[in-house]
């Protein structure tokens, strides 16, 4: 019996066998009454045997049309036991409405935050409810299905006329949507029926200025994060009084050490954080929406344009998650060359963590030096692929090509000359006393907090939690791999950099044998219906040509259902969850990424450190704003 | 400037010389120059000073240290060791807007981003130029129709060099800085916008909204807005919210008068151009 | 007073301050160049030879550059403090004897501006009024990142002038006097006369003060650009935020020079052979060493926290140095009572409390200097809990 059957037959004796199961290569969900999520996800967590450690997603599937409308699905990690199990429910009411999980799994915070703010969807008992991607002042909810994918579509000829009625707001759309209100009063114009009457209201909602000090950041102080059990600072008497204050700063959304757009709204007492808020979407860019509007192959390159310091890792949580709905293995060939390419984008992903982080220090030639080891990685990807960050060279069933001649040469002339080169890099870091003051004992996060607060990869790694995907719930060929796991128990700003070094050259050894096991074969699965034929086939025969059509022009489709695949990114798990409606798109695509939800804990350890150490923190977080905001 | 000739012979009008006569121009000149005195307005002489002027900016750009996604890493790579910017004299990146020069847009601009970007614009001294790196900032590029994605940061600030790519190599990051190298020599200082009387004009912060309202098409929304009657939503989304004040303050309010920039000198962006023919269509 | 005197007196000033400004430029191009090498790029090289002109262009941008003012910033002291920090950067280097005094036109010149009977006093005085500019530029821009710079600033000058007068008094002590002239001909003959091996420790000690007084690497803490932006000239730009600029490049040129002068016998030749007429390249060497010592680690070593800065300068720095005039002072008692060889006595002491330095500094960075720990956990540990 898997332990999905043991964790159904535990949730049926609890819940009654009303209880529906449904079970999707592998990935088994229950649908759960909404009144009973809680009870059932609190189940999951104490009971000894299933041990459900993390809830590592939770999102939403709008079922326009549908009543009730939206599902929201939940997916849960067990550590011990090394399952994955998910639960649904439906958010019933007007507006819709689930329980929330906070109180059960701190962590769930910020994907409840992104399902309300992207679905309207309400979390009864949230602590803070509010928007996380979208502005505050937005007033819709834009990965609902009746939401349209944006207003600044690309107009053609046959479409701008259908363009310009959606823009409500231009010249010609307020023309054309006065006519066809003449002709039909009832007619809906863009997103929201141009005659509710709350929507002027809505936008034209000023934004009240909080008063005193405070009103210069923009956000109010009670508008941003305060997460989980952090202890609220006794607030001020009297905020026009300079000397009774604390100071409000904005680090970011532009600031050199945000390595992006993060922006941190930071509380300071003289130099010592009082709180830090992380403010989050600057980036958003509605991927998800946009993947939903395209077939599989052509959403593969949204991907890479996530996780920019990792695309190999995106494209193949991505692939992988389109492989398990097609009930699909690539062969081995693929698999094998995989490996290596994801290793060697580790590496590169870590030297960039690594070199941003002594640069954010201060030491600035580090940084270069790990940028030059970098565009060795971009080279070996250019000579594969063609180009040097956006490869998306992992699709759905295989590679985009084959290997070409040469690679194993030039990859393994690149696994020999960076130790040296890390070593040196680590020597000069390392060896430095005040780059060891600067981060050892600084930012520590307990290893109590990792799991409650969703932190994977290097990060609980750092911690103390002995825990790699690859290794413990191994996907590709990384069972056939001889590997450490580095783990470090201080969980101080140290440890994850270290845990970066370490884990680079793991990396290595994983590549180096990847390498030498690659087989011969093919590097595309024979499927043809995923699978594009190849080009001198077509020459010759009629249902290559068709095949090869298809898949350009409509794509592939996939059976309906619901699929999470997860693996270990650089940082921490990095999941797709699909649904499936049995066409050529996705019906709903989420990406969970690691950072995402490792962000929320910063906070925690950012308290009574010194601005320098927030600065050394967000380093060794290594956010990646494209992951995050999406 | 005139000359009396005293030496009798005819002058070619057939004056004999006893009149006054206006010299051309070039009759002066010549005369002037062969008693070796260099004539010369002010403006000719400032224009002595062009060269020295574009050579000594062209290799004095400093970059704003901002990078907003994918494309900043690939400028990283640019500012790194193998392609090393700095050999142009660009090494110096400033993350303080008021020190740099030259503001590099890499990555795609949200509408909750477009105001910061805007708001950092404004706070750079003159004379600024942006690079518009990939094709997001471009024109939107692979997320274009995103519902949070600005079609391009040209529709709300004059761009100089635009560079393709998503994202661009190094190599073409390279071509677009010494394209901005190349109109910048262009350039005269008597023809230059930011040294006039007065401070330099801001550009309209964005409001954040339902969708990105091109602030200098306002007035026109308005009117038509009220030629429509009821739909009222152009006013509605005109109210002087700022929404989202950085550290420096609020710098640019809403300005009602837009149009007026084009003191700068700079060529009007694509998309005014086209609304207004779109308004008069 | 003598015509002859004020003329020279301009003449020399004038020359001081034409050989600082472009010193500065020429130190903003060395580097860039360095750096650059030592982060295998190559440098600017395009505008002119070598990238020679680079400063030329820079300085031509700034000199046409915008200046602005916050709207909300206190436009006075906005204005005056680059203007502070410039000036007071540029009469330190008045005291500072570049060379001998040479027969020219039949006067007497001496290769200095003045020889002022308290020259070091001034020196220490005029260089700690530099920081006046900075903590008024942090305040008066309106912005809470210069603010902080500022306050950084203020407080590292108090930390590290005390360590860092103390540091000199040692040389003073054996001198017996504050006129750096003095210092300097104390220092004549060969090598082995100079400052730097009676007062090992106070060379050291004035060197780290002398970074942290600067504001450079590992001490930038004012204008940590990872961390406050651009620090106290955040909202500075054109040639207010050059002005500051100046003055810190200034201001390590200054330090460089009392080092030299101090420690290494100023503009004297390594050897009592070497002719005296020489003296201003041999001072031009020992700076270019100093300021290449700066770059190098400015290049490599990452920036200090604001608590660690503190304790490294009261707990460390500032016991050092008073321990150091201590043993100074017995050791040139016991040189009055016993030993007719002073050298020996007083590099023995000082090499003694280098010693005890050196525990103290191990001491301080012992947790730290720990390498690289085992690791805990492997994959058999994780696959023997998977059974």
């Amino acid at each position: 019996m898997s332990h999905a059957d043991l964790t159904f037959d535990k949730l049926r004796a609890q819940f009654g066998d009303g209880l529906q199961r449904e079970d999707n290569h592998g990935h088994v969900s229950i649908l759960v009454p909404t009144e009973q999520i809680v009870a059932a996800a609190k189940l999951l967590l104490t009971d000894p045997e299933l041990a459900y450690t993390q809830v590592v997603d939770i999102t939403a599937v709008d079922w326009w049309g549908r009543s009730p409308r939206f599902e929201v699905v939940y997916q849960f990690l067990s550590h011990p036991n090394h399952a994955r199990f998910s639960l649904r429910t439906y958010a019933q009411g007007d507006p819709p409405t689930v329980p929330s999980l906070t109180s059960v799994f701190p962590g769930a915070n910020w994907f409840e935050r992104e399902t309300y703010d992207m679905f309207g969807v309400r979390f009864e008992g949230h602590p803070d409810l509010r928007r996380i991607l979208m502005p505050h002042n937005f007033n819709d909810h834009p990965l609902r299905r009746d939401f349209p994918l944006g207003y600044e579509e690309v107009a053609f000829s046959h479409n701008a006329h259908e363009i310009h009625k959606r823009k409500s707001f231009t010249p010609q759309g307020l023309a054309l949507a006065a006519e066809a209100k003449q002709q039909n009063p009832d007619i809906l114009i863009g997103a929201q029926s141009v005659s509710d009457p709350d929507y002027k209201a809505r936008w034209s909602q000023p934004i009240e200025p909080t008063g005193g000090i405070r009103q210069h950041t923009g956000v109010a102080l009670e508008d941003v994060a305060t997460i989980g059990p952090m202890a609220e600072p006794t607030p001020s008497e009297d905020l026009d009084d300079p000397f009774s204050g604390t100071m409000v700063m904005n680090i970011g959304p532009h600031h050199p050490a945000t390595h992006g757009v993060l922006r941190l709204v930071t509380e300071l007492n003289g130099e010592r954080i009082v709180r830090v808020m992380p403010d989050i979407g600057f980036l958003h860019t509605g991927i998800e929406k946009t993947m939903e509007s395209k077939s599989y192959l052509k959403a593969l390159p949204c991907t890479d344009r996530t996780g920019y310091a990792s695309p190999l890792h995106c494209n193949m949580a991505f692939s992988g998650c389109i492989e398990r709905l097609l009930g699909l293995d690539a062969p081995p060939k693929a698999q094998w060359a995989r490996v290596v390419l994801l290793e060697l984008d580790r590496i590169s992903s870590h030297l960039l963590c690594i070199g941003s982080a002594s640069l954010d220090m201060g030491a600035s030639s580090p940084f270069l030096w790990a940028v030059d080891d970098r565009e060795q990685v971009y080279d070996i990807m250019e000579f594969t692929s063609g180009a040097r960050m956006m490869t998306s060279f992992i699709r759905p069933g295989g590679l985009a090509y084959d290997l070409p001649q040469g690679f194993d040469r030039v990859v393994r002339r690149y696994l020999d000359y960076l130790p040296s080169r890390l070593d040196m890099i680590e020597e000069v870091l390392v060896g430095n006393p005040i780059f060891l003051d600067r981060t050892q004992n600084v930012g520590v996060l307990t290893k109590a907090d990792v799991l409650p607060y969703n932190v994977s990869g290097p990060h609980a790694r750092a911690s103390g939690i002995d825990w790699d995907l690859r290794r413990d719930m191994p996907y590709l060929i990384y069972d056939q791999l001889k590997f450490d796991v580095p783990v470090r128990t201080t969980g101080d700003v140290y440890a994850r950099f270290m845990i970066r070094f370490a884990e680079m050259r793991e990396s290595l050894k994983i590549a180096r044998q990847a390498l030498d096991g690659i087989p011969a074969g093919r590097w595309m699965t024979a499927d043809r219906k995923v699978a594009p034929p190849p080009k001198e086939e077509i020459a010759i025969s009629m249902e290559s040509l068709i095949h090869h059509f298809k898949i350009w022009t409509e794509g592939f489709r996939t059976p309906p259902g619901q699929a999470y695949f997860a693996i270990e990114s650089p940082r921490g798990e990095m999941g797709f969850f699909m649904t499936s409606d049995g066409s050529a798109k996705p019906y709903r695509c989420h990406e969970r990424s690691g950072v995402f939800a490792s962000l929320q804990a910063m906070p925690l350890v950012c308290k009574d450190g010194l601005i320098s150490d927030l600065i050394a923190i967000i380093a060794s977080w290594d956010p990646i704003l494209g992951e995050i905001d999406r | 400037m005139a000359d009396t000739p005293s030496n009798g012979h005819a002058t070619p009008d057939g004056t004999n010389g006893h009149h006054l006569r206006l010299m051309t121009e070039e009759e002066f000149i010549k005369g002037e120059t062969s008693q070796g005195i260099l004539v010369t307005s002010f403006n000719k002489l400032l224009d002595l000073v062009n060269p020295l002027y574009n050579w000594g900016r062209r290799y004095s750009m400093w970059p704003m240290q901002f990078g907003l996604a994918c494309c900043a890493i690939e400028f990283i790579s640019m500012a790194a060791s193998r392609f090393d910017f700095d050999r142009f004299g660009w090494g110096l990146t400033r993350p303080s807007p008021r020190q740099a020069d030259v503001m590099i847009v890499s990555g795609t601009v949200t509408k909750k981003m477009v105001p910061q970007i805007v708001r950092l614009y404004n706070q750079m001294a003159e004379p600024k130029y942006i690079i518009s790196m990939g094709c997001c900032a471009n024109g939107g590029g692979p997320f274009k129709e995103g519902y949070n994605v600005v079609s391009g940061i040209d529709q709300y600030l004059p761009v100089d060099v635009y560079i393709p790519g998503c994202p661009p190599t190094p190599q073409a990051f390279l071509h677009g800085l010494m394209k901005l190298q190349e109109k910048i020599d262009a350039e005269r200082l008597t023809q230059v916008a930011w040294y006039r009387r007065g401070p330099s004009e801001e550009v309209p912060v964005p409001i954040l909204g339902p969708d990105i309202i091109d602030p200098r098409q306002l007035p026109e929304l308005r009117a038509a807005a009220q030629a429509s009657g009821g739909l009222a939503l152009a006013e509605a989304t005109a109210t002087e919210t700022v929404a989202d004040e950085g550290e420096h303050g609020a710098v640019g309010a809403f300005h009602p008068e837009w149009p007026r920039k084009t003191k700068k000198g700079k060529a009007a962006t694509p998309l005014s151009a086209a609304a207004r023919a779109r308004i008069s269509a | 007073m003598d015509l002859g005197l004020l003329v020279e007196w301009i003449i020399k000033s004038v020359v001081i301050m034409g050989v600082l400004l472009t010193g500065f430029a020429y130190e903003t191009w060395l580097e860039r160049k360095v750096v650059s090498k030592m982060q295998f790029r190559i440098g600017p090289n395009r505008a002119g030879p070598f990238g020679l002109l680079l400063p030329l262009a820079d300085g031509i941008k700034l000199i046409f550059k915008e200046e602005l003012t916050p709207a909300m910033a206190d436009k006075w002291v906005f204005r005056i403090a680059p203007i502070m920090s410039m000036v007071v950067a540029l009469i330190t280097f008045a005291v500072i004897p570049v060379g001998p005094s040479i027969n020219l036109f039949g006067r007497v010149i001496p290769l200095r501006l003045a020889d002022v009977n308290i020259g070091l006093m001034y020196v220490l005085a005029v260089s700690s009024l530099g920081i006046y500019g900075i903590v008024l530029g942090g305040w008066s821009s309106n912005n809470k990142y210069a603010l902080l710079g500022g306050m950084r600033s203020a407080a590292q000058l108090i930390s590290y002038e005390l360590a860092l007068g103390l540091s000199l008094m040692g040389v003073v002590m054996l001198t017996g006097s504050l006129s750096l002239v003095d210092i300097v001909n104390a220092q004549a003959g060969n090598f082995w006369n100079w400052n730097i091996f009676l007062q090992p420790l106070g060379f050291i000690l004035y060197g780290i003060c002398g970074l942290a007084e600067t504001n450079r690497a590992p001490f930038d803490l004012p204008e940590a650009e990872q961390e406050l932006t651009a620090g106290y000239h955040t909202e500075y730009s054109g040639m207010k935020f050059a002005l500051f600029f100046m003055a810190e490049y200034i201001n390590m040129v200054n330090v460089s020079a009392i080092a030299s002068t101090m420690f290494l016998g100023g503009w004297r030749a390594p050897f009592g052979f070497i002719p005296e007429w020489t003296g201003p390249i041999w001072f031009f060497i020992k700076v270019i060493t100093f300021l290449f010592i700066y770059i190098w680690l400015r290049a490599t070593v990452p920036r200090l926290r604001y608590d660690q800065l503190m304790n490294f300068g009261w707990k460390v720095l500032l016991p050092l140095a008073i321990a150091n005039v201590i043993v100074t002072a017995i050791t040139m008692a016991l040189r009055q009572v016993y030993a007719p060889n002073a050298v020996v006595t007083v590099t023995f002491g000082s090499l003694l409390l280098m010693i005890a330095a050196v525990f103290l500094w191990r001491s301080w960075t012992s947790r730290s200097m720990r390498r690289r720990p085992p690791l805990h956990g492997t994959s058999a540990e994780g696959a023997a809990r998977t059974a």
